[in-house]
């Protein structure tokens, strides 16, 4: 196996508020290698984007830190803000998930790209630039790239926008993609247009991809690993076969259970009853237990341990051996 | 295509019914820049056109005319002293037989400069410190509120006659004093701005591109100020025409024997029951002034929205007319009014009740 580009070591992070403490992610370890998919998957609100913007050092103010995250022999946490500021865009780069705002309005969308090229690479010229940011528009399937360059953001579709914000990612060839909920904005026959271009990219870039999003279908079609989070703890992480086949965890089966089948075998949809907790002052116990079918007494007063489960499967659950049957994990 | 695109109609791209607004910005194949899009918006904007071509009269008049007449601004004539408007002088003269005419247009003159000066540097003092409060807030925040409360909270009059009296005599003095009272407004709709623009997500964006605080001051949160600025700018200049005529008027500005507006106001206040003539004129070009100023401004906004798409003007007549038979042969009731805002008519039918414009598309 190849080196881990990215391993994240118990990441915490809190806001501090005038209420207390608000603890958006709690003890979070992972990690990416060079040309995986690592989907994160979660409600909203259960920490998946601020992990993110943690890594890309991009929370507020108020926002406290713990944890390590080494990138490519760095602590991304523990950095100087101009070395960080170096490594954004240039290694690791991200892309936002509503394309209508991720635009600046003035400036034409060649204009922007040439920008991001050039903030690392003040000694291209911006005709070179402007060169490559047509190329990448043709990369990223921007139908007429050379007229489209010199167009405003708002004279491009939303689909046409998120893939523009794709080549403005991939335009320093970056190590590291994080895509916070790429599709979510889009209709859906875009959403797989859309994927498709983020897969090919990626594919010919070698860079890791952190998916950020709601989306199972999105995952099962494009993810090499999961990870699921509720209010902001990771529940579950394996394969993608591992999560969707044999999870070991009642919030990623309750998970699995609510998306609509078109097979037309159920007739019902099964939601998650309830609401993920606040995060503020978060209680003793597991933060699933109150909406779980199978709680016991013990869920309510300690909270559950990940425990690995499998080679790469891990699941927090104090349940967790009646989910699995031994064995069904190893191939 | 559609006929829209052919150059012959760029014109006629003012909406005509709704749809076709639609395939105007759809199917638009070679893209227009903002700055195109904005001009377009400025000539389909009346009162602005007003506005621009009579300040240019207004310039012309004060610079190039003067250079025709046979007299001098302090030139005197004690034997014709105090004359109505003529033939050989204009606007008159007055009581020592200065051509009226010729000081009309060095009034003019000296009250454009200052409005443009102090409003130059007020723009620049007010977005420097609006930036740095919206963008670092903070301390910045704090320091430059507290500024702006401070200048607010002084007596502009009393300051001004202080300051206008000792740093008054020269036009760039001048200019400085009433910039330093009037930066505030620039400062807060800059912060305003800053404020608002700062938490969108393509900043956050840019950011994440690894771009630096600079960076993103110059290049991602000033140009969407230009905008609000250049009106402020503009309502600027009048306020400060105004308030220099005012100061004049007091005496507390231009010196003897220059003028401006306000000095030639006071000079023939005096004689304003036997030659209201004298009062009116520099008057009224106090007015033409401010007014045509802040009818470019107001065009200058409709132009400048970067958000705006087309050039379409939701005061334009033809637009109006257009949407309302629309609206009329839509519903079969007749429709009383209707208001265009961002491309969607609100109509109102005659007998009060309101629904949106869903039934005109």
């Amino acid at each position: 196996m190849t080196e881990p580009l990215l391993v994240v070591d118990n990441l915490s992070v809190g806001f501090a508020t005038k209420s207390g403490v608000v603890q958006a992610a709690t003890d979070i370890s992972f990690e990416i290698r060079p040309g995986e998919v690592l989907a994160v998957v979660g409600e909203s609100g259960s920490g998946k984007s601020v992990t993110a913007l943690a890594l890309m050092r991009l929370h507020p103010g108020n926002t406290v830190i713990t944890g390590v995250a080494d990138f490519d022999g760095q602590d991304l946490l523990a950095m100087s803000d101009p070395d960080m500021r170096a490594i954004r865009g240039r290694d690791i780069a991200m892309i936002f998930q509503d394309p209508m705002t991720a635009m600046n309005p003035v400036f034409t969308v060649g204009e922007q790209i040439v920008e991001a090229i050039r903030v690392h690479d003040a000694g291209m010229s911006k005709q070179e630039a402007w060169k490559k940011s047509v190329d990448l528009l043709q990369l990223v399937g921007v139908p007429e790239p050379k007229q489209r360059a010199s167009q405003y953001p708002h004279e491009y579709s939303g689909g046409m926008r998120q893939r523009a914000m794709i080549a403005m990612a991939i335009s320093n060839d970056p190590k590291l993609l994080i895509a916070d909920e790429p599709t979510t904005a889009l209709d859906v026959t875009v959403q797989a247009q859309v994927m498709e271009v983020l897969h090919e990219v990626q594919a010919q870039t070698g860079s890791a991809m952190m998916l950020i999003t709601h989306d199972l279908g999105l995952v099962a079609g494009s993810a090499d690993r999961v990870q699921v989070m509720y209010a902001s703890r990771l529940m579950e992480t394996g394969s993608v076969d591992e999560i969707f086949y044999e999870s070991t965890n009642p919030y990623t089966r309750a998970l699995l259970e609510s998306i609509p089948d078109l097979d037309g075998k159920k007739t019902e949809l099964h939601p998650i009853p309830g609401n993920p907790p606040s995060l503020l002052n978060v209680a003793d116990g597991c933060a699933f237990a109150p909406r779980c079918t199978k709680s016991i007494d013990e869920c309510h007063q300690s909270t559950p341990r990940l425990v690995q489960v499998g080679a790469t499967q891990a699941s927090r659950c104090h349940l967790v051996d009646q989910f699995a049957p031994v064995g069904a994990w190893s191939e | 295509m559609t006929a829209l695109d052919s150059p012959k109609s760029e014109s006629d791209v003012q909406p005509a019914t709704f749809t076709d607004t639609a395939a105007a910005e759809g199917l638009s194949e070679t893209p227009k820049s903002f700055g195109r899009l904005a001009w377009e918006r400025f000539l389909s904007h009346r009162l602005a056109l007003v506005g621009a071509v009579g300040l240019i009269v207004l310039v012309l008049l004060f610079w190039i005319a003067p250079v025709f007449s046979e007299y001098e601004f302090d030139q005197r004539n004690v034997a014709d002293r105090k004359q109505g408007p003529s033939l050989e002088h204009w606007f008159g003269t007055d009581e020592i037989g200065r051509d009226l005419f010729v000081r009309t247009a060095q009034g003019g003159r000296y009250s454009m400069q200052i409005g443009l000066l102090a409003a130059f540097v007020a723009t620049l003092f007010g977005t420097i410190l609006g930036t740095l409060a919206g963008f670092f807030g903070k301390f910045w925040d704090v320091l430059v509120n507290n500024m702006v409360n401070l200048v607010l909270t002084v007596p502009a009059i009393i300051v001004l006659s202080v300051f206008a009296n000792r740093f008054g005599a020269s036009a760039g003095g001048l200019a400085l004093v009433l910039a330093g009272l009037l930066w505030t407004r620039i400062a807060r709709v800059v912060r305003g701005v800053i404020l608002s623009i700062k938490e969108q997500e393509y900043i956050m964006a840019a950011r994440a591109a690894g771009a630096s605080n600079l960076r993103i001051m110059f290049r991602h949160l000033l140009p969407n100020v230009v905008g609000a600025v250049a009106v402020e700018i503009t309502l600027l200049v009048g306020s400060v025409i105004v308030l220099e005529s005012t100061l004049s008027f007091l005496g507390l500005g231009v010196k003897p024997p220059n003028a401006s507006l306000g000095t030639l106001v006071a000079d023939a206040k005096g004689d304003i029951d036997s030659d209201p003539i004298r009062v009116l004129t520099p008057g009224i070009f106090i007015v033409l002034i401010v007014l045509c100023v802040n009818f470019l401004g107001d065009g200058l906004r409709d132009a400048l929205d970067p958000r705006a798409k087309v050039a379409d003007n939701a005061n334009s007549r033809k637009a109006k007319r257009a949407a309302l038979k629309a609206a009329t042969l839509s519903t079969g009731r007749p429709v009383a009014n209707v208001s265009l805002r961002d491309g969607v008519a609100v109509k109102k039918t005659v007998d009060g009740d309101s629904d949106d414009g869903g039934g005109l598309s």
